[in-house]
């Protein structure tokens, strides 16, 4: 296993601005997405602040590969130029006097990069994130998910160490970000240097990156895969931050086929054929100790993992073969004598269950 | 959202103004444009290209030109870096500098005139002891013109250049620093664009300044033509002798300022 | 009741005098005066400014407001050019042909000015070929770049050596003293008070009058 100080970002800081303090430990390997995830006001713009080198640290550490980009008791200050961190920001920020082609080489002519090979890096990205009818344009004359591509493409141009991704789909509509989170998603696949992604909306977290760290008025409460977080929140916060089920699937004819599950859920929607989230919210799943007669509902037979009593509810964990939670009443699960082990049947109505394409 | 300077402005309205406001906007284009109207009438047409063509207005406006255009290049190279610092960096005494380099906008400019008199003139502190060592005499001579116009025409530079760069969404200049541009390469190539409409209007104040600059340098250069007889001291000098040469003079000085004025619109001078 | 008068530059110190004198002798009577290159104030006359006395630097300004003025012009005074110098002499100065010395900075009057056009003659009934470094639109300005030692050698008034307090000092020119401009003063047609006009007029004219412009440098007509 390689050792993730040799290759990747190892940040351990802190650091205060206007009285808010920071104090993050971040780990991440090559070609590995760690989403950072946590409500406005959070830390997570100092933490872009930091990495980019806009702010100093007061305290600790940060190393990108081989080279110590801060170092605050050595004194070790690398200036944002040459930290070779790529950077997508919330509100993209294109260079507004010059062509998309022009933007996108800006990085590359920045590093010293001469005129041809700079243009020949351009062709590329054009190509790589279908920008090529839009080179001549000028900012303002794009839509919203154009200027990002634009945006990805010239952060990514510079052939950056490390890519940083600031709520990248904060400034766009339900529509384009569908489309984009797919084109980030396989463009992330293919970037082998670490990636930060810096969002509030855990669906961005769930679908693009490896691991996830939740960030909660400057620290970090919690981290790990979106499943390991669902499944032992250690506070209110996380538990209703990845405390909503969200399954990936493909819908055709009215049902969506989920992996690993052999029945087809069967769920209203306008969209078309297609792959698909499911979003089902733990209320929303009825659990019975019988096998449900009545309405048409989807059931399925389940066994208990596990029961996390959360105040007004009890979060019960189910397992294989749907891994769901439902939120259940304690006087319900008193009723029933719900226990970890214990078979039962879940049930959800098609209604409750809502889709968006993928 | 996007965008250093957001034109994503509203088109000009195709209401009608409001009558007070057209009014007012009346009064003052009349205040323009009467004077202008006062002195054409009283051009006399006929001698105009004798005075033209005379070497008293060639010497005063090659003069002119020459120093007024040297000036707003100096204003420039020496004024940027200065609004530059007035806008970008907390220093003490920040607020004192400011005021000073306006000063020369409210002083009368013959005051201006002696004021640099009592440090570049033959007995000042700086340039009497340049002459004493080399010779070099700055009073009398065209430099001094180029001073006297750089003197009263930077602040106008400086002023406009530090709104503009205090307008400028300094995000963008982060954005172009992660990207890898260096300090000088993010402000020749993102800072000065973005700026640009502001620096140009303030080269172009500068210039119409220095073109017109008449006490500071009649008091520091005095006029001699054909080396410091500027057209404005031309004007002057004409008006006790002929007063219709002065005005034909006065007239091509109009004329040449509106050829610079207005070919300064042009679409060679707009980045975009 | 007021009297306007339009008066030369060079004439201020000894007309703001001969007002005061004026007015502390008649009583009653308050003396207005404007002061400025004798051509400005003729443009302004031209074009109508309201005055009620008029006292050029020389004839030939008067000549040109003649259809102005009520009466005849009285000349008053006399003054005519001196070699000046920055007090010390430091660059030994002696003779109007110093005027042509490239190492000194030379200062004249401009040409339409009266002392400029009267410096003109001069030189060029002398024979001196002057290498001026400016030429300045009025005599006030020329004299205060000599007292600040920023031009070595002028052509100014005699009356502006002796008002400028020891700053300056004069070298006395034996050749052209013929050669010299003369006041004139007039009441204008269209003063407000003829009578108090002219009793001013006549005032400057009188002996009293010649005394006081004596003392500043002036020649008696």
């Amino acid at each position: 296993m390689t050792n993730p100080s040799e290759h990747g970002l190892s940040a351990q800081f802190e650091a205060t601005i206007d009285n808010f303090t920071v104090e993050l430990a971040l780990s991440i390997r090559a070609g590995e997405t760690i989403a950072l995830l946590g409500p406005n006001g959070s830390g997570k713009s100092t933490t872009l602040s930091v990495l980019a080198g806009l702010i100093r640290p007061t305290a600790g550490e940060i190393r990108l590969g081989d080279v110590v980009l801060n170092n605050v008791t050595a004194d070790v200050h690398v200036p944002t130029a040459a930290r070779n961190i790529g950077i997508l920001f919330q509100d993209y920020l294109l260079f507004d006097h010059l062509t998309v082609r022009d933007n996108i080489a800006y990085g590359p002519r920045a590093k010293g990069a001469s005129r041809s090979v700079a243009r020949e890096k351009v062709t590329t990205w054009l190509e790589k994130l279908d920008l090529d009818s839009l080179a001549d344009l000028k900012p303002n004359q794009l839509s919203g998910g154009q200027a990002q591509r634009v945006a990805l493409a010239r952060a990514l141009a510079g052939d950056p160490a490390m890519l940083c991704l600031d709520e990248p789909f904060a400034a766009t509509d339900v529509t384009t970000t569908v489309a984009l989170r797919r084109t980030l998603k396989a463009h992330l696949e293919q970037f082998d240097q670490p990636t930060l992604l810096i969002t509030h909306d855990p669906a961005d977290a769930f679908l693009l990156a490896d691991r996830i760290v939740i960030i909660e008025n400057g620290r970090a409460v919690q981290s790990g895969t979106a499943q390991e977080l669902g499944r032992n929140p250690n506070s209110r916060f996380v538990a209703d931050m990845a405390g909503s089920n969200l399954l990936s699937g493909h819908y055709r004819d009215g049902a969506v086929t989920v992996e690993g599950f052999d029945e087809p859920i069967r769920a209203s929607s306008e969209l078309e054929d297609g792959p698909v989230f499911v979003t089902i919210s733990p209320s929303a799943i009825a659990l019975h100790t019988e096998p449900p007669s009545g309405s048409p509902r989807n059931t399925w037979e389940t066994r208990i993992e596990g029961l996390q009593p959360l105040g007004r509810f009890v979060r019960v964990h189910l397992g294989q073969p749907l891994p769901l939670l439902a939120d259940i009443t304690p006087a319900s699960v008193e009723t029933m004598g719900l226990v970890p082990q214990k078979r039962v049947w879940a049930a959800v109505k098609a209604t409750e269950i809502s889709l968006t394409a993928a | 959202m996007k965008g250093i300077s957001s034109n994503d402005s509203l088109p000009p309205s195709r209401e009608r103004p409001p009558v007070v406001v057209i009014a007012a906007a009346a009064v003052a284009a009349g205040l323009f444009l009467l004077p202008l109207l006062g002195l054409l009438i009283r051009t006399p047409w006929t001698r105009l290209g004798s005075v033209l063509t005379s070497d008293t207005v060639l010497d005063a406006l090659r003069i002119s030109l020459l120093s007024s255009v040297t000036a707003a290049v100096l204003a420039c190279i020496l004024g940027v870096p200065l609004a530059w610092m007035l806008s970008r960096y907390e220093f003490r005494g920040r607020q004192a500098l400011r005021s000073i380099v306006t000063l020369p906008m409210v002083l009368p400019p013959v005051v201006g005139g002696v004021a640099l008199g009592s440090v570049f003139g033959r007995g000042g502190f700086v340039g009497g002891p340049i002459e004493s060592g080399s010779g070099l005499l700055l009073q009398f001579s065209f430099w001094g013109i180029v001073l006297a116009n750089t003197f009263v025409a930077m602040p106008f530079l400086v002023i406009t250049t530090e709104a503009a760069l205090n307008a400028v969404n300094r995000r963008y200049e982060a954005a172009a620093a992660t990207l890898g541009a260096s300090g000088p390469r993010v402000f020749t190539t993102i800072t000065i664009p973005s700026i640009w409409p502001g620096l140009k209007a303030g080269i172009v104040l500068a210039w119409a300044r220095a073109f017109g600059e008449f006490g500071a340098t009649l008091t520091f250069n005095g006029s001699l033509q054909g080396r410091t007889q500027t057209m404005p001291l031309a004007v002057f000098v004409e008006l006790s002798d002929d007063t219709d040469a002065a005005i034909a003079i006065a007239i091509i000085m109009v004329a040449v300022s509106l050829i610079v004025l207005t070919s300064l619109r042009d679409r060679w001078w707009n980045p975009s | 009741m007021m009297v306007t008068v339009f008066a030369a530059a060079s004439l201020t110190d000894a007309m703001t005098e001969l007002a005061d004198e004026f007015m502390m002798d008649n009583p009653g009577y308050d003396i207005e005066l404007n002061f400025g290159g004798s051509a400005t104030l003729r443009e302004q006359l031209l074009a109508g400014a309201p005055a009620d006395v008029f006292a050029p630097a020389d004839e030939a300004t008067m000549e040109e407001v003649e259809s102005l003025i009520a009466g005849h012009p009285v000349v008053v005074a006399t003054n005519h050019l001196e070699l000046a110098v920055p007090a010390g002499n430091r660059h030994g100065v002696t003779t109007l042909a110093d005027l042509a010395r490239d190492d000194l900075v030379v200062g004249l009057c401009a040409r339409g000015v009266p002392c400029g056009d009267l410096a003109a003659m001069l030189l060029d009934h002398s024979g001196v070929v002057a290498a001026p470094d400016t030429e300045e639109p009025n005599v006030r300005s020329l004299l205060l770049k000599i007292e600040n030692a920023e031009v070595d050698v002028g052509l100014v008034y005699r009356s502006d050596v002796i008002g400028s307090n020891g700053s300056v000092q004069s070298i006395d020119l034996h050749e052209g003293i013929d050669l010299q401009n003369r006041y004139p003063i007039a009441t204008m047609d269209d003063a407000a008070n003829l009578s108090a006009a002219t009793a001013f007029v006549e005032f400057v004219a009188s002996d009293a009058g010649a005394n006081v412009l004596e003392t500043y440098g002036f020649g008696r007509p």
